[in-house]
């Protein structure tokens, strides 16, 4: 079941050959304009009552774990972008909000860390599911 | 071969705790391939055990009376005037206070001059001609909807048929070039693989190699079911193909008898990706027989509102929400330029959107307040095309219902169930949702457009080139919904959705948010039901 259905996933993803996934890797902020731009605005600084800034937020230059959660799984009005964008496109564009939005060059992540913890995640889940 | 495979191991029920924790809802949603939008959110919810049923038929009965008690709701939308239009029958005096400068929510119509506004770009302005209309917001509504069928008849609003099936639309994306260069319609994949699965299934049985007790009598009985269910040749059990998957040549008059089409192979069928879209019967919210109101879809909302009108005040955008001990207090700001301002009622219905809600000031308790964050919404984007022509008729013979692209990014084709071989009409190019949805709409309006026209142009002939103006809209730009229904995940479900229910002190929440009917009317009619048996009863027992 489980299987089939992701499998069914990619077919149509391959078959259309538009998603990101299937592309070569795109840079942290053209990554960001095409995904977070609408909502939070091509400058980062979201719209008051709509959608938060990103620009000066410490929840993003907080922990990157809890950053990373937030894109795969969605937080309020927010999609989840898990397996829309690749693990290290999801590691560049926390990478470019964290410096270019807020100025923090250190902590930088990798898709290594983003898949680290799906699997720390699902391993969660699966304990007490 | 002895042991067949199991029959029901690929159904929606099966497996849905193991497979939420590995896929998001949304993407085994969208593989789900079926029809879309909150219609499609529906059918995939039943995986998750959540049930869709509309389950009440028409308004609490109520006794005893209001005594002119005040209420003040807030959104003119569904659920704030079904609440409005059933209190009054009760005695209640009843206040709307409502953001728009119409009614109806969510329950919407775009004609020419229709305003959308989009936050952080600009507003979308319908510029349809004459007569031509779109329903970019609630557009169905499923035979089984008692509740929103209740108001219909009972506001005497005609109704016609929505065409929710045509198996003779296009199926299209996935490897469909393995099945044929030009566009596949829907009835061909579903003929073949239910002829070829009956064929596989029925020579299993006829040899004997069915691992599945049986009497003779009743393996006759399901050959028979077999030969019937995929058109099979009755003496070879061999699947040839079948008079409703289409003709090459029609038949016609005179010495034209027709010439049969010839079917897929089996691995042509695998390999094209298309069999998803067969399915034995529609999910329940995915009903063959739905209907709309003829003339817009914001028939529903008139109905109430020549009910309920006089107690709307318009453009009124609220503040904040306190309650004390004897009332409730809401400020508001009139956008027309009046200032802020202030209503004080006995009790408060509120229909606002969590979305919304949870930014707007207010003295819930931190519980509650928690409680409304933890939903999700849905962002979502529907395009509606103008074309000069129903090429889509002329050229390719299909009436209604929706071809499946397989593409995310832009969802399926949906085309009008109105204005039959007119000149003009509107088909939706677009309805997506989550992650696709937001990335949609940060393309320039152009871009979108044209990225509609792309998927329909290699369907239609007829799309690129009759194209005329479209009308775009993403539900989560739209400041008033910030989305396009709530989107519950199992845990918020169990966890904050009952709280919400609750009445808080004199206030109570309704919309298609708390319903288990998320993103119907008949979710904020229903939701409505409940919540004013409950103001009732606080208000007699006062």
């Amino acid at each position: 079941m489980m299987k089939r259905t992701l499998l069914g996933l990619y077919a149509i993803m391959a078959g259309v050959g538009m998603t990101t996934a299937a592309k070569a890797e795109l840079k942290g902020d053209d990554i960001y304009l095409r995904n977070c731009s609408a909502c939070h605005q091509a400058d980062g600084n979201g719209i008051s009552g709509a959608f938060p800034a990103l620009k000066n937020n410490s929840f993003v230059t907080g922990d990157t774990d809890q950053v990373i959660h937030v894109l795969l799984n969605g937080r309020g009005g927010m999609p989840s972008f898990n397996g829309d964008i690749t693990d290290d496109e999801i590691a560049s564009v926390i990478n470019f909000i964290r410096s270019d939005l807020n100025g923090i060059s250190s902590d930088m992540i990798d898709g290594e860390q983003v898949r680290d913890l799906k699997t720390t995640e699902r391993q969660k889940m699966e304990r007490e599911g | 071969m002895k042991k067949l495979p199991q029959f029901a191991s690929h159904s929606e029920n099966a497996n849905s705790t193991n497979f939420s924790q590995h896929l998001t809802r949304r993407h085994f949603l969208q593989a789900l391939g079926a029809v879309g939008g909150a219609g499609m959110m529906m059918s995939g919810l039943s995986a998750f055990g959540i049930s869709i049923a509309s389950a009440q038929e028409t308004p609490p009965s109520l006794s005893g009376n209001g005594n002119g008690k005040r209420v003040v709701i807030l959104g003119a939308g569904l659920a704030g005037m079904v609440s409005a239009y059933e209190l009054s029958k009760q005695g209640y005096e009843c206040e709307i206070l409502e953001v728009r400068s119409f009614a109806g929510g969510r329950c919407q119509t775009a004609r020419k001059g229709f305003i959308l506004p989009q936050l952080g770009q600009d507003n979308e302005v319908c510029q349809f001609d004459e007569g031509q209309y779109y329903n970019h917001g609630a557009w169905r509504i499923p035979y089984h909807h008692r509740s929103t069928l209740h108001y219909t008849r009972e506001f005497s609003i005609p109704l016609e048929i929505f065409v929710n099936h045509n198996e003779a639309a296009y199926v299209t994306g996935a490897n469909a070039n393995a099945l044929n260069d030009r566009p596949v319609r829907q009835m061909e994949v579903i003929a073949d693989m239910r002829g070829h699965v009956s064929e596989i299934l029925a020579k299993h049985v006829d040899q004997n190699a069915l691992d599945v007790p049986l009497t003779q009598e009743e393996k006759d009985k399901f050959l028979e079911f077999l030969v019937s269910e995929g058109n099979l040749d009755k003496k070879g059990l061999d699947y040839l193909g079948n008079s409703g998957r289409g003709y090459s040549t029609n038949p016609g008059a005179g010495i034209e008898p027709g010439e049969a089409s010839k079917p897929y192979a089996l691995n042509q069928l695998l390999q094209s990706g298309l069999y998803d879209i067969v399915k034995s019967v529609s999910g329940f919210s995915q009903q063959k027989t739905m209907f709309q109101p003829i003339g817009g879809m914001d028939k529903i909302a008139k109905g109430f509102e020549s009910h309920v009108g006089n107690s709307i005040r318009y453009n009124a955008k609220v503040t904040q929400i306190q309650q004390g001990e004897d009332g409730v207090l809401i400020d508001y700001t009139d956008l027309t330029g009046g200032g802020d301002r202030q209503i004080k009622g006995d009790y408060c219905i509120c229909t606002i959107p969590l979305s919304v809600l949870q930014n707007i000031e207010s003295d819930f308790s931190s519980d509650f307040i928690t409680a409304m964050r933890s939903v999700s919404y849905e962002p979502t984007c529907k395009l509606g095309l103008q074309m000069k022509s129903r090429f889509w008729e002329l050229e390719d013979h299909i009436y209604g219902g929706h071809s499946l692209t397989h593409n995310s990014e832009t969802g399926n084709i949906s085309y009008p169930s109105t204005g039959w071989q007119e000149q003009k009409g509107v088909v939706q190019g677009v309805y997506n949702f989550g992650s696709n949805a937001a990335q949609f709409s940060a393309q320039p309006r152009d871009a979108r457009i044209d990225k509609a026209l792309a998927v329909g142009e290699k369907l239609h002939a007829g799309y690129r080139r009759d194209f005329d103006t479209a009308f775009n809209t993403a539900w989560h730009l739209e400041p008033n919904n910030l989305g396009g229904w709530a989107d519950w995940s199992d845990e918020a479900r169990q966890n904050s959705y009952p709280l919400l229910n609750e009445p808080q002190g004199r206030i109570l929440l309704a919309g298609e948010h708390l319903s288990y009917l998320t993103g119907w009317q008949a979710g904020a009619i229903e939701s409505a039901w409940i919540q004013i048996e409950k103001l009732h009863e606080m208000a007699m027992k006062s």
